[in-house]
C-alpha cells in the first residue's frame, strides 16, 4: 500500500487495485513484476517535490487504461515501456531539518534539538515507516539505557 | 541527586544516539535520491 499522506496516494492504491483486477490471467510472476513496476513509478512521481494530487493524477493518465496495459503486456516480455520519471530530489526542507536537528540539534540544544529532528522525520514522507522507527530507536537508544539504569538502581 | 559524571554520560550517549538517527537518515534518502537509485 502507498504511504498514507503523499499526494495521490488514494488514487494509486485504486489505479493498482483496477491493474490487479485486470492482470489476474497474467503468470502471478509477471503480475507481480508488473504491479511493482507500476507502484515504483507512480510513487516517483509522488515523491517529487513539487508533486500534487494533479501531478500524480496526470501520470496515471499517461499510463492509460488498466486493461490496455496488461492487454501489452500479455505475451511480451515483462517490460513496461514506463513514461521517464521527472527528475527529482528526495532532500526538502522537512528533511533538511530532521537530519541537521538530529546531527547537530544535540550540541546546540540538548534532548530537544534531536526531539523535534525526529519529529520532522515522522512527518516527511521521504522515508519509509521502518526507516522512521530504526531512527527513532536508534536516537531514543540512549535514553531507554538511561531509564533502565535508573530503574536498575531505584528496585 | 546524580553526580556529573553521570549526567556528563547521558548527555554524550543522547548527542551520539542523534548523530547515528541523522546519519542513518541522510544515508538512506542519498542512496534512495542519487540517479543509480541503489538504496531502494
Amino acid at each position: 500500500m502507498t504511504q498514507t499522506g503523499l499526494p495521490g496516494a488514494g488514487a494509486i492504491d485504486s489505479y493498482i487495485g483496477r491493474v490487479d483486477a485486470a492482470a489476474r490471467n497474467l503468470p502471478p510472476d509477471r503480475r507481480i513484476e508488473l504491479l511493482d513496476q507500476l507502484r515504483e513509478h507512480l510513487e516517483a512521481v509522488s515523491l517529487a517535490p513539487d508533486a500534487t494530487e494533479a501531478s500524480v493524477f496526470a501520470a496515471i493518465d499517461r499510463l492509460g487504461d488498466p486493461a490496455e496495459i496488461v492487454a501489452s503486456e500479455d505475451g511480451e516480455p515483462a517490460v513496461l515501456a514506463l513514461p521517464p520519471t521527472p527528475a527529482r530530489s528526495a532532500w526538502g526542507p522537512l528533511e533538511i531539518m530532521a537530519v541537521l536537528l538530529l546531527i547537530v540539534g544535540g550540541f546546540l540544544i540538548p534532548i530537544i534539538g534531536p526531539l523535534a529532528g525526529l519529529v520532522c522525520a515522522w512527518l516527511s514522507p521521504a522515508w519509509t515507516r521502518g526507516e522512521k522507527w530504526i531512527a527513532t530507536l536508534l536516537g531514543s537508544g540512549s535514553i531507554l539505557l538511561v531509564i533502565g539504569f535508573l530503574f536498575g538502581s531505584i528496585f | 541527586m546524580f553526580d556529573l559524571r553521570f549526567i556528563e554520560v547521558v548527555l554524550m550517549l543522547m548527542l551520539f544516539s542523534g548523530v547515528f538517527a541523522g546519519v542513518f537518515l541522510a544515508v538512506r534518502l542519498a542512496r534512495r535520491s542519487s540517479p543509480t537509485n541503489e538504496g531502494n
